[in-house]
């Protein structure tokens, strides 16, 4: 890491160099990162631009009692070395291709669509992009300055829409009234939604509900499959055990934890290679229990009907029976 | 971290090969980078090796300790961060010391090659910070994806040639001429080129250098236990107190068959081992009483069940704590798991007195037999036996189903195609790919085995030798014999196997489960033009295929 910049009172920017000199991303993709000595990992959003911006930086926004958050923002010192994974994600207009784009962003969902803004307005300087960008407050708004200067810079491609909800939550609100108002033609528009669950399911459907056919609506959850539902359980949320067999081993946590976090603390030898979904190296079999899974492509037809889940993006419902093997 | 060596390597969205904490073998970031670092610093300790050779200097340690290290960072062999870093300090010695010795002869000898001037760190961070310079992953962004490849191609076929010079060492068969070509390969690949068929090219002779490192291997084991006889081997336990031996050292075995007689244990061999039963110097051993368990993918749960402690003398190697036997397996050679008891030499006491402690198998289960040790000698006296049997039209054909095994769902493909063998078709197999089908009971074709167990990998050897023999009588080419090579691959063993056989000329090889990750379809394409190479698809169309072509 070479620096670390505030951006609002619970943001952060770090700026990287990668050793060796290079690391391949595209724009609104995320990476895993290796937190507190690699004893865990959590995936950030790279919020710079391949090709545009001149580095390589993560925002993140520091969670209350998140290890990673508060690892990356408070401990990590200038000349720190951080392990990052492959870039990830399907979030990007590569994968996600289009004429005109409407991305809308609430909270820190705003990284990814800052991220393929740049792209979008250096590559495609024909393609308009319109951007909601939904906050709380005036000073959580994030690269304040920098979409300032965007739309100097880009008058007729960019417009952005600052929804702040303490101006008004009626003039904020997302409804079919205000996207239709916001971005007449929105059925011609690729959509591309972060933020929370509900925020992108709403996105998703309005769009939906507006004519834009389902090809063209994208979102991606800012907490990728494999972290956590909850960062930390609170106090009250009920505890659940999990036994591995065939040794009787224990290992327990919140409901809603994740299996692998939960297996690995107890110190039991997992292999969790790419720890989102996609290896399979974490793979386990639920002899019983209720469980809720993410990500299970890289499991067969035949080993999801065994019972195998891919730990990794497994959150625990109920006590949980499981072997290896 | 970067390694997309293995057959299980990633194969995710986000690109090729493990690249993050840990590989899918269960290696550490940490170790991979520091197996990166070693295998940088073998290479310019084999270029040290080469200029000393031009100074009249040939270093029988140096010789020894490059291939044998270089095994070191194969698949599945050494897990322990530690021992890798050790080994890097070793090279770095014997590298300054062969280095003093030229300058005796000629105090300007020197050597210009980057990796040669690699000074280890003190401690693990900065070794980590060298490691980065040296990543296999390094060249991406300045060749193309064909370069990088073959590049990875040569590196790999040249790590499997390694694994067979040490094991053929073991065995007190070494050759100067071909370590010198073994350091050769090293530096070339070193400073690699950036031509695709000088690349090719490479690999092609690593696959010759291989061929010669094979006939060694094989001329060290037939010296010292005897050409293989066809063998019945009990493939479940009898009562009795028990040790079991894995991976390819027969020399291990015989310390241990030695060590153990009149105790009352029984020796029982696993995975690769198997084929130790054909050799006449090692079963004359009563104790030794069969084979346990079967590929290396099951040794998790195989070695868990078994009632005595293991020994684990060569690849494969996975986490032994999974089954919780980390406390009874023991380490030889070049492998490594930390924590895990090493030996470096061939006192297996303590195994034997902790065999004693345990409680061995309480029954003698049913036997059940299958049959091994058709080694080169009986191959090879077979060869008219065969023609016969060919021109009366009895045998129609003839598959070399075998290679290594895996855990890939895929792999069923194996099974299936011996099983739909047809009954006028005879299968040869090897390495622990015949688990998948050497149970079932394949009958005889007038009087020939159908199903003939040749050995061990590296016993790929016996199988080209009866080809070229048969070819021979029959006057025509290798490719023209009523024969067809099915090989299925995990690690660079197979790697140059397959180099190896592509150099002979043998053409239409049909390899898989998957396609190796650093071959993309390009190269995969290069290969198939040049040599008829092509991936399994189908049992029933690749069977109908093979019967027609």
């Amino acid at each position: 890491m070479r620096a670390i910049r505030r951006e609002t009172p619970d943001v952060w920017t770090l700026d990287l160099d990668p050793a060796g000199g290079h690391y391949d991303y595209l724009p609104g993709q995320y990476a895993l990162v290796g937190v507190d000595q690699d004893r865990h990992v959590r995936a950030y959003t790279l919020s710079s631009t391949p090709g545009v911006t001149p580095g390589l930086s993560l925002t993140v926004r520091r969670i209350e009692n998140g290890i990673g958050s508060t690892w990356l923002t408070a401990r990590v010192q200038p000349g720190d070395r951080l392990r990052l994974s492959a870039a990830q994600g399907r979030f990007t207009p590569e994968h996600a291709p289009g004429d005109a784009y409407l991305l809308l962003a609430a909270g820190c969902g705003i990284t990814p669509v800052m991220s393929m803004t740049r792209w979008l307005l250096t590559h495609r300087p024909g393609t308009p992009v319109t951007v909601l960008y939904h906050a709380r407050r005036e000073q959580d708004v994030i690269f304040a300055d920098e979409w300032r200067a965007l739309q100097q810079r880009h008058p007729c491609q960019l417009t952005l829409h600052r929804l702040i909800r303490e101006h008004g939550r009626e003039h904020t609100q997302l409804s079919a009234t205000l996207l239709s108002g916001l971005v007449p033609d929105i059925a011609a528009r690729t959509v591309m939604s972060c933020g929370p669950e509900t925020y992108m399911a709403a996105a998703s459907a309005l769009a939906r509900q507006l004519g834009v056919p389902e090809a063209r609506i994208h979102s991606e959850t800012f907490l990728p499959k494999n972290v956590p539902a909850v960062e930390t359980a609170p106090a009250d949320a009920p505890r659940h055990q999990i036994v591995l067999e065939p040794w009787g081993d224990r290992a327990e946590t919140a409901r809603g934890g994740n299996l692998l976090a939960a297996l690995e603390a107890q110190g039991i030898p997992m292999i969790a290679a790419c720890r989102s979904g996609d290896c399979g190296s974490c793979k386990v079999k639920v002899l019983s229990g209720d469980y809720r899974m993410g990500a299970q492509s890289a499991l067969s037809a035949q080993e999801l009907a065994d019972g195998w889940v891919l730990a990794c993006c497994c959150s625990v419902e109920g006590d949980l029976v499981v072997s290896q093997g | 971290m970067f390694c997309i060596q293995c057959e299980q390597t990633m194969q995710a969205p986000g690109g090729k090969g493990c690249s993050f904490t840990q590989g899918m073998c269960g290696k550490s970031a940490q170790t991979s980078d520091q197996q990166d670092l070693l295998v940088a610093t073998l290479q310019g300790l084999s270029a040290w090796a080469l200029k000393a050779r031009a100074l009249n200097i040939v270093d029988a340690d140096v010789d020894a300790f490059v291939p044998r290290t270089f095994f070191a960072t194969l698949t599945n062999v050494n897990f322990d961060t530690q021992r890798i870093i050790g080994y890097t300090r070793e090279a770095v010695s014997l590298r300054e010391a062969l280095a003093a010795s030229c300058r005796a002869v000629d105090p300007s000898a020197t050597v210009t090659l980057a990796q040669a001037a690699i000074e280890p760190a003190a401690d693990l961070a900065g070794l980590a910070a060298q490691a980065e310079a040296w990543a296999l992953d390094r060249d991406v962004f300045d060749v193309s994806e064909e370069v990088h490849g073959l590049r990875l191609l040569g590196l790999y076929g040249l790590k499997g040639a390694a694994a067979y010079m040490e094991h053929a060492r073991v065995l007190g068969r070494v050759d100067t001429d071909i370590a010198k070509g073994f350091h050769e390969k090293m530096v070339a690949l070193a400073d690699p080129s950036d031509d695709i068929e000088t690349l090719l090219a490479l690999s092609l002779d690593i696959g010759q250098l291989n061929f010669r490192i094979m006939a060694m291997l094989d001329d060290g084991e037939t010296a010292m236990f005897g050409h293989p006889v066809p063998t019945q081997v009990n493939v479940n336990p009898v009562a009795g107190k028990a040790i079991l031996i894995s991976g390819h050292d027969l020399k291990d075995l015989r310390a241990l068959l030695e060590q153990t007689e009149g105790t009352g244990i029984n020796v029982y061999t696993n995975g690769e081992m198997l084929p130790a039963h054909g050799y006449p110097e090692l079963k004359r051993f009563k104790h030794l009483a069969g084979n346990y368990g079967s590929a290396w993918q099951n040794q998790q749960r195989e070695f868990a069940a078994f009632p005595g402690p293991i020994i684990m003398t060569s690849n494969c190697l996975i986490d032994p704590n999974v089954g919780r036997y980390a406390d009874r397996i023991y380490t030889r050679s070049i492998v490594g798991w930390p924590g895990v008891k090493h030996l470096e030499g061939e006192d297996f006491s303590a195994v034997i007195a902790q065999a004693q402690a345990m409680p061995g198998f309480a029954e003698t289960a049913e036997a059940h037999e299958i049959t091994v040790g058709f080694g080169r000698q009986t191959l090879l006296s077979a060869a008219d036996a065969v023609i016969d049997l060919v021109a009366s039209k009895q045998l129609r054909h003839v598959f070399l189903v075998g290679g290594c095994d895996g855990s890939r769902q895929e792999r069923s493909y194996y099974a299936d195609f011996a099983r739909q063998v047809p009954q006028d078709c005879a299968v040869m197999t090897l390495a622990c790919g015949k688990y998948r089908f050497n149970k079932h009971d394949f009958g005889t074709i007038g009087g020939l085995p159908r199903l003939l167990d040749v050995g061990q990998c590296n016993d790929a050897y016996s199988a080209v030798m009866l080809a070229v023999t048969l070819a021979d009588k029959l006057g025509c080419g290798v490719n023209d014999l009523p024969l067809t090579l099915v090989l299925s691959w995990f690690e660079q063993k197979a790697i140059v196997i397959l180099l190896t056989l592509l150099s002979l000329g043998v053409r239409d090889i049909y390899t898989g489960p998957t396609a190796p990750a650093f071959l993309n379809d390009t190269l995969m394409g290069v290969l198939a033009d040049r040599f008829g190479m092509r991936s399994i698809g189908t049992v029933e169309q690749d069977m109908a295929a093979m019967l027609s072509a």
